[in-house]
């Protein structure tokens, strides 16, 4: 039986993703990001980590997205984690449609990036050990990297012949102890920073195109300070003639030396790290980027400086792009559980931005492994100082390997009419669309200093507002936000968390507007610890509940008198203890609510707002083995419990058990109490649950790696038949169904994928237990019978204004009829229910309306 | 709540055969189909007898009475209030295969007194082709629309002039329902039995100026047939109970079959009847009992067997529309057969409350009973070593071996080997064991064998966190005698009732397992629940346990140690119960006490004021030395100006 029902549904990965940086994890590179401008200045592409993404400048819109898992080719090379697109360079042809593409694993691929993504791939690898790092001076050196303790070797290769499918690379040169490098615009000069045999700090120039080695001198001192900060490089840029070279230290300084005389000034503005230096192609300004999110422009010639502010996140890199365009990269840092990168095009002449390239930004319950943290004099949540670099990132994979479990979960919501994914971004609320794999907007909903510029210094250390949990009213109209607001650190009342619970209108403009905002809505100090909507039966949906870590709730609405959102029904917290396991369902014809508070199970009657009782008028109350880790009513008949040990279905109407599945190897211990609720959705159309399961992966000496694999599950209602399985390669970390017949999963890479039905929503099986909803809207048979009064009222007026027609009709039926008339809406009633009529049946129809 | 009243009888039919013959009475009792939850009229054509008018409060009672000949059947009825105070009275007779359509006016009837003096004003008779299946009158436009067996429509006028006539071209009609849309728009629908096993169904719409009908639709239902079937209609759904027991619902106005059920509760050849009540949900009679069932979440809601009954028929209910919490009453008319060789048969009037049609009222009342399954894996091909292989033992094997042993240690082997328990106390590995029902017959074999002493296989079961709720109550009396099993109960097994514990507690003299009962009070039960179970407690008598924290003077106690929770509980005591229903001498106790504690309290808070205000002075001190020998980083950062910058 499961079997037969097997391909009902089908997984895929088809959008979200992050934007690629290659280097982002060698932190002796300058020069991150990998795009490509295509020859003739139409698009723009940029590689993600499960697609390339090509954008038109003129329309600034995606036009293609090239993914991975589309093509057997491109999956078998770059599908992988620890694969990178290094380069990726346009091939100047007569077609002007292919792209030469290097990866860190020196394989190289050309493919068209117009038309079909055909066959047309070709493909071939460099003969060289190490990984591929860059490829400079017109693609006939190659750089190779490999860590060795805290430093850097770097290896230079001359691709000497290049012919299609096949090369040959010699070795030219070897760099040792390299902390720093980066090249110029053109790819014609490299700038390193070693340490020579007396661990001092050398600069090495040297260009790619005669061989020769140009420079070689000490970093100069800029201060007589001896803090490391004021020593300690972290960016580096070099000019097209190689002429001029720019150092950015921790402390904010840079450092532009004039090559031919070694003479150097200094230029100060940074307040904190230099994260940033850049270059213009005509070598006339230097930009500079660091935590202010502002872009800096030093007019070299005059030494005047101009600024553009307010980016959207940290400087990361800034570099033109030919001398049109400049691109940024920015870190959204404020999310410490994962590296969130945007690329932001800029235009040259009028500085205003063109392309915002970036994936959907989940937060994640902890912090992820491959999250790279930007360097700061001060050692932050958000940031990493340079005296302890090094250690950090070391210090936080011993960490994840030694826990056994991971809770990566992130909150994840759909907006029911717009379908749009909403992720709750610290202090921020992003909303992706899934379908056109763009972000659609990225709204600031607290008051947090991160908004209006970046946070320096010490100013790291102050928490932002956290938003925890984003919800819609089912109709669309409201988006309820619960966010947490930090106080200081260092008080008495550091520990006293204000809580905020805000409700938001959608306004003509598509966009939230703040209605009403409810501090602390459970008490001072309290957390809510779930929200839940209401049902379309309960106020038209414009309602919810919360529910506090004590056993309170909390029912609001929106009184359209008062124009405003109020409590409107309470039940007092009554516990002797906390728990923040807590889940709510809700009936769908309003009548019951579902609270589930540590391991006790009661249910609370809405109109009393009280809990229901028994004929004893005991409260009807179930105790579970464990606590109560995700709840959902389906077809308001079965509730669907998960516990620590098991995942089974509970028929309300019967009170028992129908089916249960163990899944306490899975999920005892791995997730925060009710986080495994994220990774369990329910279709209410049709009552189907999907489940995700994540498991470590464990590598091949049998060790725990922090690899992860996971698994999604579809159920019918009642969990009695499984129909379908499938596995993803990666972590999951949200599974929300998408108020249509599918369920979105996001997964630990921001990949966002799709678990669909092959068959329409429409023929979803007729059978018996799925028929609960469609009664629930009594006003559907009036509708019909309506519009099947205007059908004929249609063609009754028909009739009569057809009174030439008639009288052919009358001429072709040779007067057999005598009151009927025969017209083209005469069979119309002929064809509706039509199914498995037979053939006699037909017959005898049409014979009753021509006769 | 949804519930049924015991029905109260409107009137004894006449001892006429037909009329007493459960199988086929309520052919020859016609109801006019124009109850409404409130009326207080009922009109019944009863065949061979009269046509009758009853009023139902303050007394059913039989107010206008219209003979007819005994060898007449009436096929339908209708009785339409008109506004000038006057009752148009239309009805269908039958006698010997000739059909005849009557309309009678005569004076509106207000209340039980005024009945004496009506007569009928006017009368008319018209002979028709064919038996009449139904009739509705249209007081608005003063026409009556009859519709007859052989699929003729005919509209008359008040002094049955025929208007109109239109035939549907097929013969056999069963079934005739009218109905009005939200807006007031009048429409009917026909089911037709055609040869070869189809049915014809036919929807029109009745224009109210003309009376003249509009066929909107017609389906023909293949290998269906209306043989044996009851039907009824409530709003868009037509429900047809066949063979007693199958119960289908169709979907209109395109008839589209909407789900099919079995019911369990009815027999085979049981005498059924089926009328609606309120959306969704219908009024059953199978035999001798009334079911109220909601046929969306598939449950009985209520259910009434009738004594001395042989069966119990439905003719008529009033449906409750925009069912509410305030709007839920509604009556019925039944037809009750009495048992006995030569029965009588009475009509009857039953008060429902259709309660509100949500989960609420069905929640543990469905009767669709599926088969439970044990613990499963999520995957079954899964060979990761994590995804141990739950053990499955053979529960009914088990069930009985243990049933028949009579030794602790035969029992306690069966029971741990069995079940592959390793350890003497639940663990997660055990999660297998999740079956509450396998659990309380465990238990019952365990209570049923042993008295006094237990095997270990119960303090397992105390430790399981499924122990069934049938066995927690009165778990404490039961485990008296034996203290160990007595604390374990205290301590781990769940759902004992806040009764047993709160019992026990103001009975026990043991300080260490008062403190056990007053954590597990706290830890299980709300506070609101305890103090409403205080209450509740018949002679209680609290000095037991006041007696024994204000005497404790041990000061490495229980009850010393956690003063926070015995105050906690102690104060939701005093709560419940009211202070003053204490003794003068508990009430001194209790004052001093709380005054030692009070000065503890207060000593307290000098010390505190104290070590305070030294620590302060001191740790002000020591900002000043730390921040010098701090680094910069944590220093307060001035204005943002180019001087701070380290260069």
């Amino acid at each position: 039986m499961p079997n037969s029902s097997l391909p009902m549904y089908k997984l895929s990965v088809v959008s979200g993703g992050k934007v690629a940086l290659p280097r982002i994890h060698n932190r002796s590179a300058t020069r991150k990001s990998v795009s490509c401008l295509t020859q003739d200045g139409s698009a723009y592409i940029v590689p993600f980590n499960n697609q390339f993404k090509v954008y038109s400048i003129d329309t600034r819109q995606c036009i293609k997205t090239l993914k991975f898992a589309n093509n057997d080719i491109l999956t078998s090379i770059l599908d992988e984690p620890s694969v990178e697109v290094v380069h990726i360079e346009p091939i100047i042809d007569d077609e002007m449609d292919k792209i030469r593409v290097y990866t860190n694993t020196a394989k190289v691929v050309i493919l068209k990036y117009k038309g079909k993504l055909a066959t047309e791939i070709k493909t071939w690898s460099l003969n060289i050990t190490g990984e591929l790092f860059a490829v400079l001076g017109d693609g006939k050196k190659l750089l190779t990297v490999q860590k060795t303790g805290n430093s850097y070797r770097y290896d230079l290769y001359e691709n000497v012949e290049e012919k299609e499918e096949e090369s040959e690379v010699k070795h030219l040169e070897t760099f040792e102890n390299v902390l720093l490098s980066t090249w110029s615009n053109n790819n014609n000069y490299l700038a390193l920073v070693y340490l020579n045999q007396e661990t001092k700090k050398h600069v090495l120039i040297k260009s790619m195109v005669d061989n020769s080695s140009v420079q070689n001198f000490p970093v100069p001192s800029t201060t007589s300070s001896t803090t490391i900060n004021s020593h300690f490089v972290t960016a580096l840029a070099l000019d097209n003639d190689g002429q001029q070279l720019a150092i950015g230290f921790a402390s904010g300084v840079i450092n532009l030396i004039n090559l031919p005389d070694l003479s150097h000034r200094l230029l100060k503005w940074h307040i904190d790290s230099v994260l940033s230096l850049g270059f213009t192609n005509d070598n006339a300004y230097l930009l500079s980027g660091g935590w202010e999110k502002v872009l800096s422009f030093w007019q070299l010639a005059t030494n005047m400086q101009h600024f553009l502010p307010r980016l959207n996140g940290v400087v990361l890199e800034c570099l033109p792009v030919s001398d049109k365009y400049y691109s940024l990269v920015l870190q959204f840092a404020e999310n410490n559980t994962n590296s969130d990168y945007q690329i932001t095009l800029l235009n040259a002449t009028d500085l205003s931005s063109i392309l915002a390239i970036n994936g959907p930004f989940p937060v994640f319950d902890t912090i992820t492994n491959d999250v790279e943290q930007p360097i700061s004099t001060v050692n932050s949540k958000s940031s990493v100082s340079s005296s302890n670099m090094l250690q950090s990132k070391k210090k936080q994979k011993r960490k994840l390997l030694k826990r056994k479990k991971h809770d990566f979960t992130a909150p994840l919501s759909v907006h029911p009419s717009t379908k749009h994914l909403y992720l709750p971004h610290v202090s921020s609320l992003q909303s992706y669309d899934l379908y056109k794999n763009e972000q659609v907007s990225y709204q600031y909903v607290t008051s947090s200093v991160n908004n209006a510029a970046g946070k320096v210094r010490l100013e790291l250390t102050i928490q932002d507002p956290v938003v925890q949990d984003v919800k819609f009213t089912l109709d669309g109209f409201w988006m309820i936000t619960y966010e947490v607001e930090y106080p200081p650190e260092g008080l008495l009342s550091s520990k006293e968390l204000s809580h905020v619970l805000k409700f938001w209108k959608l306004d003509d403009n598509k966009e939230w507007e703040l209605k009403t905002k409810v501090l602390n809505p459970h008490g001072n100090n309290v957390p809510v610890t779930n929200i839940t909507t209401a049902p379309n039966s309960i106020n038209s949906s414009q309602g919810c509940l919360t529910a506090d870590n004590n056993g309170g709730l909390k029912y609001w609405k929106f009184d359209s008198k008062q124009n405003n959102w109020c409590l409107n029904r309470l039940l007092l917290p009554n516990y002797n203890h906390f728990s923040n396991s807590v889940q709510l369902a809700w009936s769908l014809d309003g009548s019951l609510i579902f609270h589930a508070f540590e391991d006790k199970l009661s249910t609370i009657e809405f109109s009393e707002f009280k809990l229901l009782e028994d004929e004893n008028e005991l409260p009807i109350e179930r105790t579970l083995d464990t606590p109560i880790q995700a709840l959902t009513l389906v077809n308001d008949s079965t509730l669907i419990i998960s516990t620590k040990t098991s995942l089974h279905s509970f028929n309300l109407l019967t009170q028992s058990t129908i089916s249960s599945f163990d899944i306490y190897p899975y999920v005892n211990g791995v997730y925060k109490p009710g986080h495994f609720a994220r990774l369990l959705a329910c279709d209410a159309n049709t009552g189907r649950i999907a489940l995700a399961i994540n498991q470590q992966a464990a590598g091949t000496d049998g060790n725990p790696t922090l690899q992860h694999k996971a698994n999604i599950l579809i159920f019918n209602s009642d969990l009695t038949e499984k129909l379908g399985s499938f596995e993803h390669n990666e972590y999951i970390s949200s599974l929300v169904w998408n108020y249509a017949a599918d369920f979105i999963f996001m997964d630990i890479q921001s990949r966002l994928g799709i678990v669909s039905t092959t068959t329409s929503s429409e023929m979803v099986d007729e059978s018996n237990n799925d028929q609960a909803f469609e009664s629930l809207h009594p006003d559907s048979f009036s509708e019909k019978l309506q519009e099947l009064t205007r059908k004929k009222g249609l063609a009754n007026t028909d009739a009569e204004d057809g009174v030439d027609e008639d009288i052919d009709l009358e001429f072709i039926n040779g007067n057999l009829s005598q009151n009927k008339t025969i017209n083209m809406n005469s069979f119309t009633s002929l064809f509706e229910n039509i199914d498995n009529v037979q053939m006699n049946t037909l017959f005898d129809r049409v014979m009753k309306i021509i006769t | 709540m949804a519930s049924i009243s015991q029905p109260f009888r409107l009137s004894a039919l006449p001892k006429i055969p037909s009329l007493n013959n459960y199988a086929n009475q309520t052919d020859y009792l016609q109801v006019v189909d124009n109850l409404s939850p409130s009326a207080n009229k009922v009109n019944i054509g009863i065949s061979g007898s009269s046509i009758s008018q009853y009023l139902i409060n303050p007394t059913p009672k039989l107010v206008f009475n219209l003979p007819i000949p005994s060898t007449n059947i009436v096929t339908a009825c209708d009785v339409v209030e008109d506004a000038a105070n006057t009752e148009v009275w239309c009805y269908g007779l039958e006698a010997r295969k000739v059909s005849h359509l009557h309309l009678a006016t005569k004076p509106m009837i207000q209340d039980a007194v005024s009945s004496s003096n009506a007569e009928i004003t006017s009368q008319f008779k018209y002979k028709l082709k064919s038996e009449v299946v139904s009739i509705k009158i249209y007081s608005k436009a003063e026409k009556v629309l009859v519709i007859l067996r052989n699929g003729l429509i005919q509209t008359f006028d008040y002094e049955l002039k025929l208007s109109n006539t239109i035939d549907i071209s097929y013969d056999d009609i069963r079934f005739v329902q009218f109905f009005q849309d939200g807006q007031g728009n009048d429409f009917f629908f026909v089911l037709c039995q055609l040869s070869d096993e189809k049915i014809c169904y036919k929807l029109f719409q009745v224009r109210s100026e003309s009376v003249s009908c509009i066929e909107l639709n017609s389906i023909i239902l293949e290998n269906y047939t209306l043989e044996n079937a009851k039907l009824c209609f409530e709003f868009g759904k037509l429900y047809v109970l066949k063979n007693s027991n199958e119960l289908s619902i169709y979907q209109l106005p395109h008839l589209q079959l909407q789900t099919s059920i079995q019911l369990p509760f009815i027999s085979k050849d049981a005498v059924v009847s089926i009328k609606p009540v309120s959306s969704n949900r219908v009024l059953l009679t199978a035999d001798n009992t009334i079911y109220l069932v909601d046929l969306l979440y598939n449950a009985i809601l209520f259910q009434k067997d009738l004594q001395n009954i042989k069966a119990i028929q439905l003719l008529s209910t009033a449906v409750v529309q925009e069912n509410s919490e305030d709007n839920r009453k509604t009556i019925a008319l039944d037809v009750t057969t009495k048992n006995g060789a030569n029965p009588t048969s009475y009509l009857d009037v039953i008060n429902i409350d259709v309660g509100t049609g949500t989960l609420k009222d069905a929640m543990g009342k469905g009767f669709m009973v599926k088969q439970k399954q044990k613990l499963q894996k999520l995957f079954e091909e899964s060979n990761e070593d994590d995804d141990v292989e739950l053990p499955s033992p053979d529960y009914e094997r088990i069930i009985k071996q243990l049933h028949i042993c009579k030794k602790i240690e035969n029992f306690d082997s069966i029971f741990f080997k069995m079940l592959s328990l390793d350890k003497e106390y639940y663990t997660d590995n055990d999660r297998f064991l999740n079956d509450s029902d396998l659990l309380t017959q465990i238990i019952d074999c365990l209570f049923l064998n042993f008295k006094d002493e237990y095997p270990k296989a119960l303090t397992y079961l105390l430790t399981h966190p499924l122990f069934p709720p049938v066995h927690a109550k009165g778990l404490l009396t039961k485990l008296k005698n034996n203290p160990r099993l007595f604390k374990q109960a205290i301590v781990t097994c769940p759902n004992v009732p806040l009764d047993d514990l709160l019992t026990e507690l103001f009975n026990i003299t043991n300080a260490e397992l008062c403190f056990d009962i007053t954590l597990r009070v706290l830890q299980d039960y709300k506070k609101e629940s305890i103090k409403a179970g205080i209450r509740k407690i018949e002679k209680m008598d609290i000095t037991n346990f006041l007696d024994m924290i204000l005497n404790s003077n041990k000061a490495d106690s229980d009850l010393k140690l956690n003063k926070p929770q015995i105050f906690q509980l102690m104060s939701l005591i005093i709560d419940s119960i009211g202070l003053f229903a204490l003794d003068d001498e508990y009430l001194e106790k209790l004052s001093s006490f709380v005054d030692a504690q009070v000065s503890v309290v207060s000593q307290n808070i000098e010390l505190l004021h104290l070590a305070e205000h030294y620590t302060k002075h001191s740790s002000v001190v020591n900002n000043k030395s730390n921040s010098s020998t701090n680094s910069s980083s944590t220093q307060p950062i001035s204005a943002y100006t180019v001087d701070y910058l380290e260069c």
